[in-house]
């Protein structure tokens, strides 16, 4: 037999078998594996053994002879669920058994446990961004949750994934649908969940509440644990300056807490009247909130079509100046304090 | 007469019969079925008939991998499986004679009132 001859040869085996496994998708997976395990191997050694005079025959008769010597019940009328079914089978059993598929689906088998615990993951997220009203929001849910129930829910799921996949706890055809279920919305998690969870983020997250109690993403500067509104820096000579630009030693915008809020939410409060930070609208690349000192809205310039933000005033009028450099002391320089002129009407 | 029929009934005996001193894989088994003179089995119903009396727990089953091609998959006889041939070794043996016995001419012409077979 010529090598296209073999060629040949064998994906019509490939295809005969793949359509017996076809016309037995009524059975479980179990059952069919039982009956056509090895099934190519017998027909491939059939087929070298007869050479021309093999024949493949009708892969439909076969199966009927297949089920009924293994004593299972015949097959019902066929449904439309029945011939996806069997279409699903048949392509399956083409990407499983062709030579040229098959290494890469036997690694991709070995990661098989891997996708159990995805899936538990997955499942228990969606879960839990329902149960906290976040569907598929899933920094909001890990963020959300009690630290306790937030891992004892996890690992319950990651459990339960991986006893479906070594064949427990899913024998009753209710858990088998449940089970069903779960794959296929942890698949349709699986892209939001990439776009939203970098890896390790939630046993980070969890890590992070079992041990410190502190929400584990706090945007903007804080000040002995306070967030910080607004920044007001002041030369050598202690007078304010304005359209300060601060960064961190990464060179990432030092910015205020308002900028993790929609613009116009975040509220302060002007001389005990209701006012909205403004980012600096000369820096919209950066968002503007980490130029300094912001402006501020009320509530009546959103009726304006193009509002301009106010000038916030300083807690000072002008801090203390530098001592000069020559005349430095080594205890330190002195700080502003309240002793310096302050304006009228500052933020409170 | 088609042989085919009458061979669903012995099927399980013959199985269990080529496999008693040797194990063997599905086309092996079908194989030594038509050396011993069994040509019209069909292999599905081997294969079926394999894969029933695993599940009747009269066969043992494991995997031999194989370097070259595909693993493939052994079926031995197990005590169960020994009992059940023995059983059926016996009524073949019984039925056969009795089937013998009543499709001879001259003895099925020497009772056709009893109908019996001694």
């Amino acid at each position: 037999m010529t090598e296209s001859k073999d060629t040949k040869s064998t994906k019509a085996i490939l295809d005969f078998a793949g359509s017996v496994r076809g016309h037995l998708s009524d059975l479980t997976s179990d059952e069919v594996e039982d009956l056509t395990d090895g099934l190519e191997a017998d027909l491939a050694e059939q087929a070298a053994e007869q050479g021309d005079d093999f024949q493949l025959g009708d892969a439909k008769v076969y199966a009927h002879e297949l089920r009924n010597a293994a004593g299972l019940q015949a097959k019902s009328k066929e449904t439309a669920l029945g011939r996806f079914k069997n279409l699903r089978i048949q392509a399956w059993t083409r990407i499983n058994k062709s030579p040229k598929t098959k290494p890469t689906m036997a690694f991709l088998k070995t990661l098989t446990p891997l996708w159990w615990v995805m899936r538990g993951t997955l499942s228990f997220l969606v879960l839990q961004s329902f149960l906290v009203g976040h569907v598929f929001d899933f920094t909001a849910t890990v963020t959300s949750t009690p630290r306790f129930f937030l891992f004892v829910e996890w690992a319950a799921a990651v459990v339960v994934s991986v006893q479906w996949g070594r064949g427990f706890w899913a024998k009753s055809n209710f858990l088998t649908s449940v089970r069903k279920i779960s794959t296929v919305v942890a698949l349709l998690a699986l892209f939001p969940a990439l776009q939203t969870i970098q890896p390790g983020s939630i046993i980070r997250t969890i890590s992070v509440y079992r041990h410190t109690n502190i929400a584990p993403v706090q945007h903007g500067v804080f000040l002995d644990g306070e967030a910080v509104e607004n920044i007001f820096a002041y030369d050598a000579d202690g007078n304010p300056l304005t359209n300060v630009q601060l960064f961190d030693e990464n060179g990432k915008p030092l910015n205020s807490a308002a900028a993790a809020q929609d613009p116009g939410t975040f509220a302060i409060s002007i001389n005990g009247s209701e006012a909205y930070l403004a980012p600096n609208a000369r820096a919209p690349w950066l968002g503007g909130w980490n130029v300094f000192p912001l402006g501020y809205l009320i509530p009546e310039d959103f009726d304006t079509e193009k509002p301009t933000a106010r000038t916030a005033l300083p807690p000072f009028l002008v801090a203390n100046k530098l001592a000069p450099e020559a005349s430095l002391a080594p205890t330190g320089s002195p700080a502003p304090s309240a002793s310096a002129t302050a304006p009228n009407g500052g933020n409170n | 007469m088609d042989n085919t029929q009458l061979l669903k009934g012995v099927l399980d005996v013959a199985v269990l019969a080529v496999i008693e001193n040797e194990d063997g894989y599905g086309y092996d088994i079908v194989r030594r079925l038509k050396a011993a003179g069994i040509d019209d089995v069909g292999d599905a119903s081997v294969y079926g008939t394999l894969r029933r009396l695993y599940t009747a727990g009269a066969l043992s089953s494991y995997v031999v991998p194989s370097e070259g091609g595909p693993h493939r998959k052994y079926y031995g006889i197990n005590d169960q499986g020994r009992k059940m041939l023995k059983d059926q070794r016996k009524s073949w043996q019984d039925f056969s004679s009795t089937m013998t016995n009543l499709l001879e001419p001259t003895s099925h012409k020497n009772s056709p009132k009893t109908g019996g077979n001694k």
